[in-house]
């Protein structure tokens, strides 16, 4: 049985960490929300960057080109594969981080040779103690996601993939579905991406192809320049769609570290009362017995 | 003169966005100069500066009278039935540049040119220098103002 003071010091323990992880709630909920409003202000340029893109495939259908050549049957994938992992740099985010790290792994079985990519310490640390080789030289960490870090990373991949270091690329982030929940971890290919995604379904009408352009010097030309934009934006959906889950991953487990902490107060607390109690109690009685023996001595 | 719709916009911002009377930048084809009634165009824009003369509401509203400049990114120029739409990376005012720091960015630039060996690396130096030199330029611009 532990003594009043144990139980004490117990209580008070876990109130401080209480307050440390109600603090870290509120931290990651601010986080959140500033990511997600810059993402908005962005959201504007690349959809019409999108949909300037869209219009080209729709007029010259037959371009082709090494960033979007897209004839990739995924079940066969295999070859060299450069593979880029969102993480986070600090754990404490529930199964967050090894959500994407396991499906990095997967994704590094199916290949026959890979270079991997890293971004936030977290997964730099994984990669490191498990003996997996990845580029030493890209280190970026998830501190806050930028326009101006996606487009470093942005360049560093194209560079590799200019100098033929792997012909495929892919990303493994983690995709935010809103709200108090786990996004789902997944993958995509970047390069060459999927032309599919480009191609106007029925009902979309917002591109008008019947209009003529004029393009200078040419259409391929010109999709290749603003490909490069193109995938700086993707980039930085993926960033910041892993550094808003990385936060609601935090929130939640935050949030049951709370409800933890505040269930264990209330026992311990009842303990606590139950002990003082008792010692009370077992106080009267002595001095109860004590006082009755003291009388019965003295009516003898 | 007769005047357009001018859409300018950076990843991070709106420039302008209402009537103009006239806009120039760079292209991967070179200089090229906007007016009203320009065909139908689609063109890569290169790093360097961007003149337009606003005119309008809107650029009333935005206080801005005259030749304004802008130095840009990347990015893509789009004429479509007389609207120019005008997006890129990035897009600088001149009074938010640093001559100083330009001036130092250019020479570092010419370093990494000189010592470059691979066509990389001579791409990016050339990248840099060019960006550092139209930096310095728009800036000069800003004190004619």
């Amino acid at each position: 049985m532990p003594s009043t003071k144990e139980i004490k010091n117990r209580i008070k323990s876990v109130s401080d960490t209480q307050k440390i992880t109600n603090a870290m709630y509120l931290i990651s909920s601010t986080k959140m929300r500033r990511a997600r409003k810059e993402a908005e202000e962005t959201k504007p340029y690349f959809d019409l960057l999108r949909k300037e893109i869209r219009r080209m495939f729709a007029i010259e259908g037959e371009i082709t080109s090494r960033y979007y050549d897209a004839a990739v049957d995924e079940a066969v994938a295999g070859g060299r594969n450069g593979i880029l992992v969102i993480t986070g740099d600090k754990g404490l985010a529930g199964a967050y981080n090894q959500n994407v790290i396991k499906e990095a792994l997967t994704l590094m079985e199916r290949s026959d040779e890979y270079r991997i990519y890293v971004v936030g310490d977290f997964g730099w640390r994984f990669f490191r103690t498990h003996g997996i080789q990845i580029c030493e030289d890209f280190t970026h960490s998830m501190n806050q996601p930028s326009l101006a870090m996606a487009r470093d990373i942005t360049r560093e991949l194209l560079d590799d993939f200019d100098d033929g270091l792997f012909d495929r690329l892919y990303v493994c982030f983690t995709e935010f579905s809103g709200g108090l929940s786990f996004g789902n971890a997944m993958h995509d290919r970047l390069i060459p991406f999927d032309r599919d995604d480009f191609v106007p379904e029925g009902s979309e009408t917002d591109v008008n192809a019947s209009t003529v352009f004029e393009y200078e010097p040419d259409v391929k030309t010109v999709l290749e320049r603003i490909m490069q934009s193109y995938l700086v934006g993707y980039v930085y959906s993926a960033l910041v769609n892993s550094y808003s889950s990385e936060q609601s991953a935090r929130m939640m487990a935050m949030d049951s570290a709370n409800e933890n902490a505040s269930e264990l107060l209330d026992q311990l607390t009842l303990e606590f009362n139950h002990l003082r109690q008792n010692a009370i109690t077992q106080e009267i009685t002595e001095i109860s017995s004590g006082a009755r023996s003291l009388r019965s001595k003295s009516g003898k | 003169m007769e005047a357009f719709k001018l859409h300018f916009m950076a990843s991070e911002h709106m420039v302008y966005d209402g009537e103009a009377e006239s806009v120039s930048l760079m292209t991967t084809e070179g200089s090229i100069g906007i007016l009203a009634h320009h065909s139908n165009l689609i063109m890569a824009v290169v790093p360097g500066i961007v003149e337009y003369v606003p005119v309008g509401e809107a650029a009333k509203e935005a206080g801005l009278s005259g030749k304004q400049i802008s130095v840009v990114s990347d990015g893509l120029l789009k004429v479509e039935n007389n609207e120019v739409m005008i997006l890129v990376d990035t897009a600088e005012h001149p009074k938010d540049i640093d001559e100083a720091r330009a001036r130092r960015a250019e020479e570092k630039a010419r370093e990494d040119l000189k010592r470059a060996n691979t066509n990389r690396d001579v791409a990016l130096a050339s990248a840099e220098l060019s960006r550092a030199m139209s930096r310095i330029k728009a800036s000069r611009h800003k004190h004619n103002l």
